[in-house]
């Protein structure tokens, strides 16, 4: 600012300076007729005008901090000047300034004293040498350097506005005998600790499914990863109360509050239970987590709103599935509980632990519930057949062992094997075969797609499976490994027959060169089943004709009608205990009840078979078939 | 029986219809005589090899397995292997490894 202003000055005297040249040069043009003005050491001289010769004036630079008075009052423009008696100068002084202000922060937790220095600078009037029209300019002579501001007065300021709390004295006396113009922060409040705002962590997985990258980068498009799914018990989230935070003090002493903290409660909704006084959520159903108006859900049931196609991909989840639109071909619906389409099913496979409705068509795809019913029917009627000769083959052992001629002493060295491979090889040559057949049933390698409790039961089929195949005998140490076998064995038949037993359903409106498999019923309630092979736990109910295939029920097979002619072959078979109900039954049906077995060779209708007694009975007709 | 263990094992009758005859015990340690007996023999005029156990003592897997493997090759050359035994004990170790199913008396 000080140096704006002397700056002006010399640049208001240099223009002063020119217009005293040009005047020179009009007078040295005219000759020394003219009056003129002269300031010598603040001094104003005239010099009175020749007869013809002009008067002089006198007038103020502009902006300069020179006053003219005339007569006592102040000219503001160019003057002709009579008598110089009646003028009087008056120079505009910069006086020295030394200030403060004390300054508290909006939020009353800071305080500061501001402070403001500036020299003072002192001006004269500008000497001229004569001249007709006199600008009277000032020019800086001096500067004053500013005053410390006492540092009493500032603490005085402070206690008259209330200040309370300690104050950095040292920053105080810097800024007021430091003569630098600044802002100094000279005390500050107790600020209030902040809460710590309640929150919720979920530990599930709400983002739905991760594509999973195969070894080399591929990626499966269909294989869209697992819909993300919980089972009952499981934690889905944890709540972390708020804490409250601690009061603060002010720069008056007044106390702060903190700010409440934030709650953010943990909700409930559906299938979600809270625990440990609210602070656990545990999912109570099995099924696919998700937020819903702010409450943590469990829903037990996936909708896909449209197809399950290339844009949707595999569909695995655990609850149950409700297809809105189509399966197309080659994709997998897999459910832990029912499915339920309300499309078609082209060429793709349906696994589910319930019920199966399928509204509209079923073409060429598999259909399986409850479990691999027709497999695991196999295996236990294999594995019922193994365990009996396998406890042969233990005894036979034993007899040997404890035999007053027979010399156990070779196996000390060889192991109980040796004589096992003997024994199974002239007693018990069916046990190699029966294994065989029951290692056919399981998959040849682990199915990624499948339960890992499936995966392991076949795992172990195929590691007793081996031990009795070949040579492999031979490296059984002892006879109590197969003690071992049979337990798991045991244990393989009881889980399949459990899974066997849970009935789970399929419904299907028509469906034609598909494989259904249900532990429970099979309805197909349209007019036609074209070539089908299904495996039914129950029943197989068959609203209209079915034509060609395989239809095995452990109980009944009803159907309107079966077959066509002798070409087409059409195979109806039941448990020794089912029957066979059909409207008609065209020649060339090949019916089974139990081991028993009956080709149709002419159209009959209206029948009821059973098989009791060693005989064929037609219940619904004569009696004798 | 085992370190310990004797078999004499004598031609009773020669060819074609061979009968070897088995004293002691037929088992890990003895088996060796007997396969060095029935490697004697010259197979191309033997029609049918019958082993006599009647007056075995003691057999154990070894010695059944032996006897079976007999049974086995020989019968790929045509020459029946039969077993002779009157000696209820080992008849019953042979039923129960099950020998009596393939080879007859």
């Amino acid at each position: 600012m000080l140096n704006d202003s002397k700056l002006m000055s010399e640049l208001l005297n240099e223009l002063a300076r020119l217009e005293e040249s040009e005047t020179k040069n009009d007078e040295s043009l005219l000759g020394q007729r003219h009056g003129g003005l002269a300031i010598v050491g603040g001094q104003l001289l005239m010099k009175k005008p020749e007869r013809g010769g002009k008067w002089p004036t006198i007038s103020a630079a502009k902006g300069s901090r020179v006053k003219i008075f005339y007569r006592g009052k102040q000219i503001d423009r160019s003057l002709v000047l009579e008598d110089i008696d009646d003028i009087k100068f008056e120079v505009m002084q910069d006086p020295a300034q030394s200030s403060f202000e004390i300054v508290v922060s909006q939020d009353k937790m800071e305080v500061w004293l501001v402070t403001k220095f500036a020299p003072g600078v002192e001006y004269q009037v500008c000497d001229s040498d004569y001249t007709t029209n006199l600008v009277v300019t000032a020019k800086e002579v001096a500067q004053h350097p500013p005053q410390p501001v006492d540092p009493a007065l500032v603490l005085q300021q402070l206690e008259s506005l209330g200040v309370k709390i300690e104050l950095y004295n040292n920053q105080i006396r810097s800024a007021c005998y430091g003569l630098e113009s600044g802002k100094w922060m000279i005390g500050v409040g107790i600020p209030p600790k902040p809460p710590v705002d309640g929150r919720v962590d979920v530990v599930c997985d709400l983002t739905g499914r991760q594509m999973q990258e195969e070894q080399g980068g591929r990626v499966d498009l269909l294989d869209r990863g697992k819909i993300s799914s919980v089972e009952p018990g499981e934690v889905l989230a944890y709540w972390h109360p708020p804490v409250e935070g601690e009061a603060g003090i002010n720069v008056f002493g007044a106390t702060v509050k903190p700010r409440p903290p934030k709650r953010a409660r943990l909700s409930a909704g559906s299938g979600v239970r809270l625990m440990e006084d609210g602070t656990v959520a545990v999912a109570e159903i099995a099924g696919r987590p998700c937020w819903d108006r702010g409450r943590l859900c469990v829903r037990p049931e996936l909708i896909i709103p449209s197809d399950v196609d290339v844009s949707s991909g595999n569909i695995e989840f655990i609850g149950d599935v409700i297809v809105m639109g189509d399966v197309k071909d080659s994709l997998v619906v897999k459910a832990g509980g029912m499915v339920e389409v309300r499309g078609n099913v082209y060429n793709a496979r349906i696994i589910a632990g319930g019920n199966v409705v399928i509204h509209r068509n079923l073409i060429c795809g598999h259909v399986s519930v409850g479990g691999d019913i027709g497999n695991y029917m196999k295996a236990i009627t294999l594995i019922k057949q193994i365990i009996p000769e396998l406890k042969n083959l233990q005894k036979a052992f034993q007899q040997l062992q404890g035999h007053p001629r027979f010399s156990v002493e070779d196996l000390k060295i060889r192991g109980d094997g040796y004589l096992i491979k003997l024994i199974l090889e002239m007693r018990f040559a069916e046990i190699p075969k029966l294994f065989a057949r029951l290692q056919q049933l399981a998959p040849e390698q682990k199915d990624p797609k499948q339960d890992d409790e499936i995966n392991n039961i076949w795992a172990v089929v195929n590691h007793i499976s081996n031990c009795f195949k070949g040579a492999n005998p031979l490296s059984i140490r002892s006879i109590s490994e197969v003690d071992v076998y049979l337990k798991g064995l045991g244990e393989v038949c009881e889980w399949m027959e459990d899974v066997v037993s849970t009935p789970a359903d399929i419904q299907v409106s028509y469906c034609q060169n598909a494989q259904l498999e249900a532990t429970g019923d099979i309805v197909i309630t349209g007019p036609l089943v074209y070539g089908c092979t299904m495996f039914a736990g129950a029943d197989i109910n068959i609203a209209g004709s079915c034509r060609g295939g395989t239809y095995c029920a452990t109980s009944n097979i009803k159907v309107k009608s079966a077959g066509l002619n002798e070409r087409v072959k059409t195979i109806l078979a039941v448990g020794d205990e089912g029957s066979v109900m059909a409207g008609t039954l065209n020649p060339g049906v090949y019916v089974a009840i139990g081991q028993r077995k009956k080709v149709i060779g002419e159209i009959r209708r209206n029948v009821r078979l059973k098989f009791e007694e060693g005989r064929w009975i037609d219940k619904a007709g004569s009696g004798v078939f | 029986m085992g370190y310990f263990s004797v078999l004499k094992v004598m031609i009773t009758q020669g060819p074609p219809n061979v009968i070897f005859a088995l004293k002691g015990e037929l088992d890990l340690t003895t088996s060796r005589i007997l396969r060095k007996e029935v490697e004697k023999i010259e197979l191309d005029k033997v029609a049918s090899i019958t082993f006599s156990l009647n007056e075995l003592k003691f057999i154990d897997s070894t010695g059944i397995g032996q006897l079976i493997g007999y049974y086995r090759s020989f019968a790929k050359q045509h020459t029946s292997v039969y077993i002779d035994n009157k000696n209820a004990d080992i008849e019953e170790v042979l039923e129960l490894i099950g020998v009596r199913e393939i080879m007859e008396t």
